[in-house]
């Protein structure tokens, strides 16, 4: 005689169960596997946390528009090159197009910074949640890499996205024109620059989130060197013109976190001063737009993304230590 | 599988865990110790968190800190329970598992299987915002184990969890402990832990109080007496036969209930060996006897009050 038992699987996962749940535990046979970029787990789950969330894609389109207005203006130039055109408002130069679309977008990639950057660590800390993740076969340096690159892929995808359109946009349109031909170099300057927000405004935004357990704070600690530093430097470019110094006022007008972007920005696009960002001002009256100095500008953007990491580096463990 | 050799950690002028030497073998040990005590400077030395000042840590042979070696063989789940709230409970430990160095032809099975082994396979796909104190406790569980690990640090895994689930957890300790596993619990709740496990390790101030079997430690308490009370039909009689008994050191009654005697002895093993005798002899009808201070909560006092 013979004996049969039923037994049903789980939906889908072929387990056979029988009319009692098996709930011994099952060791786990198959194989680990060393990660080669670690970092990469860590800044996937950044970038998939930000992606969900509906206001970063508001900001990501907004920063959109100063791009759209560009294009507009390159639609506008071609209707001008068709028609015939001269006198004071002349073409202006291939790069100004870009310019005025970088620093239209820089004021919304702040926004992203500050939002979905100030807590990217600091979020971590204050839920311990570092205890959890250094518990794992990550170093110190995994993490930090992985936080710092999810949100430098971030903001360089949103600022570099637009720039790209609007360069095959203008590819496109004035390639007979001379686009091309006039600027080779463009689309390397172009790539350089657009990264450049990305890259300090992670660098600085991490050092701070680092040391902090309230990302609340964080934002509004980086909102207030963004604009603090900005009034600030204005200040004392104003009393520079005034005492008869324009140079260097101008240089130190942009010793602000927009006004290295800018000032950089301004020497690898070579901008025309401009019309509504469509039309170059070319009258005899007009003067060339001024630009700060190339070289303190570096170096303090490079000091910064270096001092931001280092705060980062020297901060992040798994557990407050208190000293008595 | 884990061991501590005059380990100290101090912070500045604070001292964390002073001099610590013990040995955590496999199968459930309880760490326990009232708060400061240096619970969690251990875990931490533990899961490789910290580095001891003095002294070394080692866990599976290897010092744990910073060492990606141990912690592939670590399963550590920490007292906090609030991590990424938008995640859902299997993207949680799905995300733990993948830096647990989990490859992707096993990745989803195994997920699936601890998140059913801890109850959570009903709430997986929900919001870790969403969850109980419960839940969150057993999803973190979830991803202690993901991995397998040889050694689980559990730090207060009870805390939250309804009756209900503190017997399944406590079961589900005891479980994995039988399987081999060397399973540190550190926790407060001392009758859950008692029935998680007879080995503990007992720290206060910073110093190991003690360590090894429960009743072992009881055993070698002389300053206080054992406590053993009886509910019997005659108290008087039953007192009166058991005072002769040369390790019996007091007798008391209970006024308000007169079936209760309470003698105190310094051996209760030799006198539960006589005990059987004398009632047996007399024919005493002896409904319970209790050792209320044959307990963890018990020894963890006697030990800590000093």
């Amino acid at each position: 005689m013979s004996s049969e038992v039923t037994t049903t699987t789980i939906a889908g996962s072929g387990i056979p169960t029988g009319p009692i749940a098996d709930l011994t535990y099952r060791n786990y046979d198959g194989p680990l596997r060393v990660h080669a970029f670690r970092w990469w787990i860590i800044a996937r789950t950044l970038l998939r946390s930000v992606v969900r969330r509906w206001w970063f894609w508001v900001f990501a389109v907004l920063s959109v528009f100063p791009y759209l207005l560009g294009g507009f203006g390159l639609f506008l130039r071609g209707q001008m090159n068709s028609q015939g055109n001269g006198g004071l408002l002349t073409l202006p130069t291939w790069g100004t197009y870009f310019y005025n679309g970088f620093t239209g977008s820089l004021f919304w990639l702040f926004i992203i910074a500050v939002s979905f950057g100030a807590s990217s660590i600091a979020g971590d800390n204050r839920t311990n949640a570092l205890q959890i993740y250094l518990s794992k076969p990550v170093t110190k340096s995994d993490y930090l890499l992985g936080k710092w690159a999810g949100l430098f892929i971030l903001l360089a995808t949103v600022s570099l996205t637009p720039m790209l359109l609007l360069y095959l946009f203008a590819l496109a349109m004035f390639n007979a024109d001379g686009f091309l031909k006039d600027d080779p170099g463009l689309i390397a300057r172009l790539l350089m620059i657009t990264l450049l927000p990305a890259l300090l405004h992670t660098s600085l935004i991490t050092g701070l989130s680092a040391w902090s357990r309230r990302p609340m704070l964080t934002g509004g600690i980086y909102m207030g060197l963004y604009i603090g530093l900005g009034i600030v430097t204005w200040i004392i470019h104003v009393i520079l013109l005034i005492s008869g110094r324009p140079h260097i006022a101008k240089t130190v007008s942009h010793l602000s976190i927009p006004g290295l972007l800018d000032g950089i920005a301004m020497h690898a696009l070579n901008p025309a001063p401009t019309i509504l960002g469509m039309f170059a001002i070319n009258g005899p009256g007009a003067a060339p737009i001024l630009k700060p100095e190339l070289l303190p500008l570096v170096l303090i953007g490079v000091g910064l993304c270096i001092v931001g990491l280092a705060l980062a580096r020297l901060r992040i463990r798994a557990v407050e230590v208190i000293r008595g | 599988m884990i061991e501590l050799q005059r380990a100290s950690r101090w912070y500045g002028q604070v001292i964390g865990l002073n001099d610590v030497s013990c040995t955590v073998p496999r199968g459930v040990t309880a760490l326990l110790g009232p708060n400061g005590a240096g619970k969690s400077t251990f875990m931490k030395l533990v899961s490789g968190q910290l580095r001891p000042t003095t002294g070394f840590v080692r866990v599976l042979g290897d010092e744990p800190f910073a060492n990606s070696k141990v912690f592939r063989k670590l399963g550590y789940c920490p007292e906090i329970d609030h991590f990424y709230e938008d995640m859902t409970g299997r993207e949680f430990v799905r995300f733990l598992a993948v830096l647990g160095e989990l490859p992707k032809e096993t990745l989803d099975k195994r997920v699936d299987e601890v998140i059913e082994y801890v109850g959570m396979t009903v709430n997986a796909g929900r919001k870790i915002a969403g969850y109980s104190k419960g839940m969150r406790q057993r999803i973190k569980l979830a991803q202690a184990l993901v991995h397998d690990p040889e050694v689980l640090l559990l730090d207060e895994p009870l805390n939250g969890l309804d009756p209900v689930g503190r017997r399944e957890v406590t079961e589900l300790m005891r479980r994995l402990g039988e399987g081999g596993k060397c399973v540190l619990v550190s926790s407060h709740i001392l009758h859950e832990v008692e029935q998680m496990t007879r080995s503990i390790v007992l720290v206060h101030h910073g110093r190991l109080l003690a360590q090894g079997d429960i009743y072992e430690i009881r055993g070698l308490i002389d300053k206080h007496p054992h406590r053993i009370a009886f509910r019997t039909s005659d108290p008087a009689a039953l007192a009166r036969e058991l005072l002769r008994l040369p390790r019996v050191l007091s007798l008391r009654f209970d006024d308000r209930d007169p079936e209760f005697l309470e003698i105190q002895t310094r051996e209760a093993e030799a006198f539960y060996g006589q005990l059987a005798d004398v009632v047996l002899e007399h024919g005493f009808v002896v409904e319970s006897i209790e050792s209320p201070d044959n307990n963890l909560e018990a020894v963890f006092r006697y030990l800590t009050e000093g």
